[in-house]
């Protein structure tokens, strides 16, 4: 019994530690931001990697997204004898929700976990430390690029994902659906405000930022050999994906009461 | 450059791995560390770097006290130092070419063009024999070529250091005897002070100047290459003959 709330003990102190670890790793990234020689190029090749990359799934999963939406909510207004206002119901629930979150879920799956596994191996195969032997600070040359690439990366792929989705929405609703072309177009821009896209570009950014972040820091920490690496990729796949969908629920909450009451 | 290590001391969790080492690197010396696997060599070399920090006891450059040091004193350290780590330690996502500039791109030299890195880093790449592959990825070749590649990237900023971590292992005898020679040419081509840790005997003779034997974090000897030669301490004598009995147990 002792032996087991000791090790309960241990493992929260473990815990503890790691979060400290993980909030001191990302103040040295961000710190760096503002240090010479700016890495612009690696920076840029960070956006291309995390954001360029990954527009083609974000699209996909943006368009059929928006398809499945506009024929859910037809069958859900159309008992209310509201299908008119499926545009509106689309565009809200992209813009709000489903753009940033289903966005940060995809380039976590996508960018994320390779990050952490590229991170991982260059840390087991001593090529973190060859850059510090050399004089060159690691968080500098790999760590700020990314954070600073993934956080501004989410929010723009974000805006392809709602676009696309819109997309989807509005072929299926005007193509499949017999709704009216204009009403999806007037009903959408009369119910959307520009505090709806602050609150889903908020949303992004900051779900960029911590997607980011864990997944570094994970790759960072990586344990030994292969095992190390799958271990510290799982990691972060899984407590990234439920970070975004526990901060969903906050910045929800918090955005609401400012904006929208 | 004049190396010194001071009563050094490292322990990871309850390990011991160094206690109170204290060795000279002579200057424009190579001297060879060698030690059964896991006596702490490839950590005092990591404690030189500054990629572990020791938990007492000092390291000198030149009297300069690199433990102590400011981080601009301590870059400014390192950047003497070329490295050749056990498995070359390439960034795999840029060929061999760029990882030979690679130091030069962040050295204090930042007036250099990209032609003249170009051509520094082609000189290197020619002189290791490597020059035919500088568009290759570090995966797409040889670990005993990643080594030779190493060497080339370690030697481009021409270090007055040069630390090698087992330049041998994992390679056949053949290309094994070509890094030892790629290291006797380096010798005799520039000066430069520096450190190899092996377990490789006696192959490693023909490259140093001095040897230091390590066991259980103490140092068990420390002289020229024709006195281990002719040592009579046992644990030296047990290592060199690859005895099982002996002072050595394994593990320790």
């Amino acid at each position: 019994m002792i032996k087991r709330i000791s090790s309960l003990g241990n493992g929260f102190v473990d815990y503890l530690n790691a979060l400290g670890e993980s909030w001191v790793f990302v103040f040295k990234a961000l710190s760096e931001a503002f240090e010479a020689p700016y890495e612009i190029k690696l920076f840029i090749k960070q956006l291309y990697v995390i954001g360029v990359q990954s527009i083609s799934v974000v699209a996909l999963v943006g368009g059929f997204t928006g398809a499945v939406l506009a024929v859910q909510g037809e069958y859900t207004l159309s008992q209310f004898g509201a299908s008119a206002y499926t545009g509106s119901a689309v565009a809200l629930s992209l813009i709000r929700e489903l753009g940033p979150v289903l966005t940060a879920l995809m380039v976590n799956g996508r960018a994320g976990s390779s990050m952490t596994a590229e991170l991982g191996i260059m840390k087991i195969s001593e090529q973190i430390d060859a850059l510090k032997a050399m004089g060159i600070n690691p968080i500098h040359h790999l760590i700020t690029p990314r954070l600073l690439a993934g956080t501004i990366s989410v929010p723009l792929l974000t805006a392809i994902f709602i676009t696309v989705g819109i997309g989807g929405g509005y072929l299926v609703g005007v193509g499949t659906l017999d709704l009216a072309a204009g009403t999806f177009i007037s009903v959408m821009k009369q119910s959307v405000t520009p505090t709806d896209v602050i609150s889903g570009l908020v949303k992004s950014l900051i779900f960029g930022f911590c997607l980011t972040w864990i997944s570094c820091f994970r790759g960072w920490k990586c344990g030994f050999g292969a095992v190390g690496v799958n271990k510290a990729t799982t990691s972060a796949v899984v407590t990234s994906s439920v970070c975004i969908l526990v901060l969903d629920y906050f910045l929800t909450a918090i955005l609401t009461s400012m904006f929208l009451n | 450059m004049n190396i010194k290590v001071k009563n050094l001391s490292k322990s990871f969790k309850t390990q011991n791995v160094l206690k109170n080492l204290t060795i000279d690197f002579p200057s424009n010396l190579t001297t060879t560390v060698v030690g059964p696997s896991g006596t702490g060599k490839s950590v005092m070399l990591k404690l030189i770097t500054g990629l572990f920090e020791a938990d007492s006891g000092s390291i000198l450059f030149d009297n300069i006290d690199f433990t102590n040091s400011t981080k601009e004193v301590r870059s400014s350290i390192c950047r003497k130092i070329g490295f050749l780590f056990q498995g070359a330690a390439l960034f795999d996502s840029i060929t061999v070419l760029e990882n030979v500039m690679f130091p030069l791109i962040y050295s204090e030299k930042k007036d250099l063009s990209n032609s003249v890195m170009v051509e520094r880093a082609r000189e290197e790449l020619k002189k290791v024999d490597m020059l035919d592959y500088e568009n290759a990825l570090p995966g797409e070749i040889s670990i005993g070529m990643r080594k030779r590649v190493g060497i080339a990237r370690a030697m481009i900023t021409k270090p007055e250091i040069l630390l090698f971590d087992e330049p041998n292992t994992g390679l056949d005898p053949l290309v094994g005897q070509e890094i030892y020679d790629l290291i006797k040419d380096l010798k005799r081509e520039s000066k430069f002070t520096g450190i190899i840790v092996s377990h490789e005997l006696p192959e490693v003779y023909q490259v140093s100047d001095k040897i230091v034997m390590l066991y259980g974090g103490d140092v068990h000897f420390d002289g020229s290459v024709s006195e281990f030669e002719n040592s009579e301490n046992p644990v030296v004598k047990q290592f060199k003959n690859g005895d099982i009995e002996g002072p050595i147990k394994p593990n320790q």
